[in-house]
């Protein structure tokens, strides 16, 4: 390096470090101050019974995948909603059908480094980007088949790294799209060494796992925020944050004269974004949340347009888009099962059964006996009083003998028995199931009613079924024996 | 001075929260009643009269009032109003900001405590109108064009754990056929508006007192009757009553008084003062108020919800203006009492004879001289004391309930 050269380089650095002394220290600082915020989620979906049957499949050659997200769904279920516990025979039943797991091999590629070296030569870099994904398909329903809720969830992870471990993408590309940085770990850390493949899988599983979690179970949690510093309004406002005073927090940066640069200007905004973020959390009035969550995330916006360089703006934006997003889910969810409520109250009702004293109502008001006796032939559902008390009380009120006759002879009647006859399906679950042979062809035998479907593709479908031509030309015979049997022929 | 002045504000707006100890997960409605209060306690201490000493004590009040509960767009909207009259400009405009931002039914309805309906001319200054010359000629309404009224009569209440009132009811329902008599108040029908028990919540007395200050007109007479049991805030309580005790009041959470779901739902003694000083712009106005029920003062639980009449200081925030008329049943620190013999509260029972023995035509002040010596007399007789009060704005505040006018307009809530 020649002699002017040095002065130059001389002369920036003190330059800097004029500057560094003259301009009060902004930002998060070497000693961060650390918030802690009470996040609290509502379920998307509100569980019957605090009994559940939890199931975890997967198509995947992890074999050991199920069982480590199950163990850690397990966890935090209970931790958010301690009073579930888990039954075989539950009325509740969550299953979770992991449908991805990706981690491909990291992908190494060089980029020209920023600046200009002093010889004059671009300098290069290895920058390793590492990507990895979980989907998992979620269905809640009841023991009775009701579909409680169903969704997709995903977890990715994409991030660079340069060649000496740190972030080189400050977590713009993606990082784990979990939303919230939670103190329990998950979320994005301090820490910016790329994650080994058993630390990447942790951190999908962890965030897919709190993903399907916060659909079921009211979750409330403590996240760690970082507050800007700067001495005058942001570190006052500060020090109303840290005692939890957020409404004097956010007026004292709201009320403070904005700074003259965008990038020190975006610390005061990044200030109010966790204001209102922290507001969002105490409230209770779902309109008032999402009000302080849209303020939130037009803040965090404003901040990164300010300052895009700023590493810690990123995931805040990130947290609140996840929680706006989560409460349009559950207003959603709300609509759809209004919608249901709505369909089924308007469904027509049941019909009412005929009682003694609509007879005696019509008999009075002059109907006469052979259109009552119509109405009562007529009547899907009967419900007469014919004790001794009840006859005596419609002789008193003028219903005549032929009428009452009519009513007892209704009253007899059983509706008719809906028989539904036994199927190709059944017949090959009973195989499936182990039944020996014997007892599959004596079932089919004394069945009251059979509907067997004995085409070509009915036998072909019994066939593929593991079904026996024993019990295939049992159920011909039966077929055969009635009329009344609803049978396809055979082919 | 201020300074002690602010510390004891602040100490109050602390008790006051604190009454709502909670811990975090507790709810914010518990929250936002300990707000509420806080903005009643501020609005007592504004009125178009009050000195920088009130708006600043105000203001505290209301600060600590958002802090509080954020979302509490009236509080903001008051501050607006407190930051202005101090000459805050940007911190009006920034509270004014956020009670749009929370919604503001006090910001909706325009609402100003500090300018009342109808100047004085008697040299009160009303807001940021200028003083009257102290030479002004006095506000003289014309003849009668229209009568108004509202009468309230609640015995009953949806907490059970409030006392019930025997007379309650009878005496708003006895009070309204009074004024719609062709012989005594020749009240238009349509006019008098009746909230009895269920009717008579908190939402309903304020929608109709909003229905009579949106139609009065300044010729016009309107007549406000509450009869409910009265409550003070038990601590920083100037010893009257601070809130009306509506039929939706809930004051107890199971056997424990809950002080603040009193505060959240009740009705401030304030709003009503404030509707009358400053939204009424009838240039004859009266309140009869019959808010201190024995009833009230039995049992145990009573203990908690102590039952009174209004504060001097009230009965005048209510008849700041011109031809304003308040009575008060009894006074601050007596009960109002009920007759199983008359089937009627004392007051009320003979304030319907004096309005019936003077066919409507007794001016207001004869006819609260006759009630408050046949109340005092009657229920000394039975070993107890009960002295009806009246506030008038000016000492010729006067009218009567039967003043000329039309004898019917069909006006449509």
């Amino acid at each position: 390096m020649n002699r002017v050269a040095r002065i130059l380089v001389l002369a920036c650095l003190g330059a800097g470090a004029l500057a560094a002394i003259q301009c009060p220290a902004q930002g998060f600082g070497a000693s961060k101050i650390k918030v802690a915020l009470q996040r609290k989620l509502p379920a998307l979906v509100h569980l019957p019974s605090n009994t559940i049957k939890l199931t975890v499949a997967t198509a995947d050659e992890d074999s050991t995948l199920p069982y480590d997200f199950q163990a850690l769904l397990e966890t935090e279920l209970l931790k958010d909603d301690p009073d579930l516990h888990e039954e075989d025979n539950a009325p509740v039943l969550i299953a979770c059908q992991i449908t991805e797991y990706s981690h491909p091999d990291p992908i190494v590629t060089k980029r020209v480094a920023p600046g200009v070296s002093l010889s004059g030569v671009s300098a290069t870099s290895d920058i390793t980007r590492i990507t990895g994904q979980l989907n998992v398909s979620l269905q809640v329903k009841t023991s009775s088949g009701a579909i409680l809720i169903s969704d997709n969830v995903s977890a990715k992870y994409d991030e660079e790294f340069d060649s000496s471990g740190n972030s080189a993408s400050h977590g713009v590309l993606g990082s784990v799209t979990g939303t919230f940085g939670r103190i329990k770990g998950g979320g994005k850390s301090e820490d910016t060494n790329p994650p080994t493949p058993s630390e990447l899988r942790s951190r999908l599983i962890l965030d897919a796992v709190q993903q399907i979690a916060e659909h079921l179970v009211d979750s409330d949690e403590k996240i760690e925020v970082l507050l800007a510093q700067k001495s005058g309004p942001l570190d006052e406002g500060d020090k109303s944050a840290q005692t939890g005073l957020w409404q004097r927090a956010l007026e004292t940066y709201e009320t403070a004269t904005p700074f003259p640069k965008p990038e020190e200007d975006a610390y005061r905004l990044y200030n109010i974004g966790v204001a209102y973020e922290a507001l969002a959390y105490t409230a209770t009035d779902e309109k008032m949340i999402m009000k302080y969550l849209d303020q939130a995330a037009i803040n965090y916006g404003k901040a990164i347009d300010a300052k895009p360089s700023e590493k810690y703006f990123v995931d805040p934006q990130r947290r609140i888009e996840t929680a706006v997003a989560h409460y349009k889910e559950l207003e959603q969810e709300r609509a759809r099962a209004k919608a249901e409520q709505d369909e089924a109250n308007n469904a027509p009702p049941a019909p009412r059964a005929l009682t003694n004293t609509q007879i005696i109502a019509m008999v009075k008001s002059g109907v006469d006996d052979a259109t009552i006796i119509q109405a009562i032939h007529g009547a899907a559902l009967v419900d007469f009083d014919l004790s001794a008390r009840g006859l005596h009380d419609l002789s008193v009120n003028g219903v005549s003998a032929k009428v009452q006759t009519a009513m007892k002879t209704q009253a007899a009647k059983k509706p008719a028995a809906v028989h539904k006859g036994l199927s190709n399906m059944q017949i090959i679950a009973m195989v499936k199931s182990g039944m020996d042979e014997d007892t599959i062809v004596k079932t089919i035998a004394a069945a009251a009613a059979v509907d067997f479907d004995l085409t070509a593709a009915g036998q072909q479908q019994l066939t593929s079924g593991g079904v026996s031509a024993r019990i295939v030309t049992a159920m011909k015979d039966r077929a055969a024996k009635k009329s009344s049997t609803t049978v396809k022929p055979p082919a | 001075m201020i300074v002690l002045r602010k510390t004891g504000i602040l100490l109050v707006a602390m008790f006051t929260t604190m009454l709502g100890a909670h811990p975090r997960a507790a709810c914010q409605e518990v929250k936002c009643g300990a707000g509420q209060d806080l903005v009643v306690q501020a609005l007592e201490r504004i009125t178009p009269q009050s000195g920088n000493d009130g708006f600043i004590d105000a203001l505290e009040l209301l600060k600590h009032a958002v802090s509080v509960c954020p979302e509490l767009g009236d509080a903001w909207y008051y501050r607006s109003l407190v930051e202005k009259r101090l000459g805050h400009d940007s911190l009006a405009k920034y509270a004014l900001d956020k009670a749009h931002f929370n919604g503001s039914e006090a910001l909706d309805q325009g609402l100003n405590p500090l300018v009342l309906a109808t100047p004085s001319s008697r040299g009160i200054s009303a807001g940021e109108a200028p003083a009257p010359e102290a030479n002004a000629p006095q506000v003289r309404p014309g003849p009668v064009e229209q009568k108004w009224a509202l009468v309230v009569g609640i015995g009953q209440f949806t907490d059970s754990e409030i006392p019930r009132l025997n007379y309650t009811t009878a005496d708003a329902t006895a009070f309204a056929a009074a004024l719609r008599d062709q012989a005594i108040g020749q009240f238009p029908a349509d006019n008098v508006h009746v909230l009895t028990d269920e009717q008579a919540t908190t939402k309903n007395i304020k929608e109709q007192l909003n229905w009579i200050a949106r139609h009065a007109g300044p010729n016009d007479l309107v007549v406000i009757y509450v009869a409910t049991h009265g409550t003070p805030r038990t601590v920083d309580s100037a010893g009257g009553a601070n809130y009306l005790v509506t039929y939706d009041t809930e004051a107890y959470k199971g056997a424990n008084f809950d002080e603040d779901a009193l505060y959240a739902t009740a009705y401030p003694m304030v709003e009503l003062a404030n509707a009358v000083a400053t939204r009424m712009k009838a240039l004859r106005t009266v309140v009869f108020l019959d808010t201190c029920y024995s009833g009230g003062a039995a049992g145990s639980s009573t203990d908690k919800l102590a039952n009174t009449a209004p504060s001097a200081s009230m009965l005048t925030h209510m008849s700041l203006g011109t031809g304003r008329i308040v009575m008060a049943a009894s006074q601050n620190n007596e009960e109002s009492l009920e007759s199983n013999q008359l089937h009627h509260g004392y007051f009320t029972y003979y304030l319907l004879q004096a309005l019936k023995s003077g066919k409507g035509l007794t001016p207001l002040s004869l006819v609260y001289a006759s009630v408050a010596q046949q109340v005092s007399q009657s229920v000394s007789a039975q070993g107890a004391h009960q002295h009806p009060v009246m506030n008038r704005s000016s000492a010729d505040a006067d009218f009567s309930l039967r003043s000329p006018g039309p004898s019917a307009f069909n006006v449509q809530p």
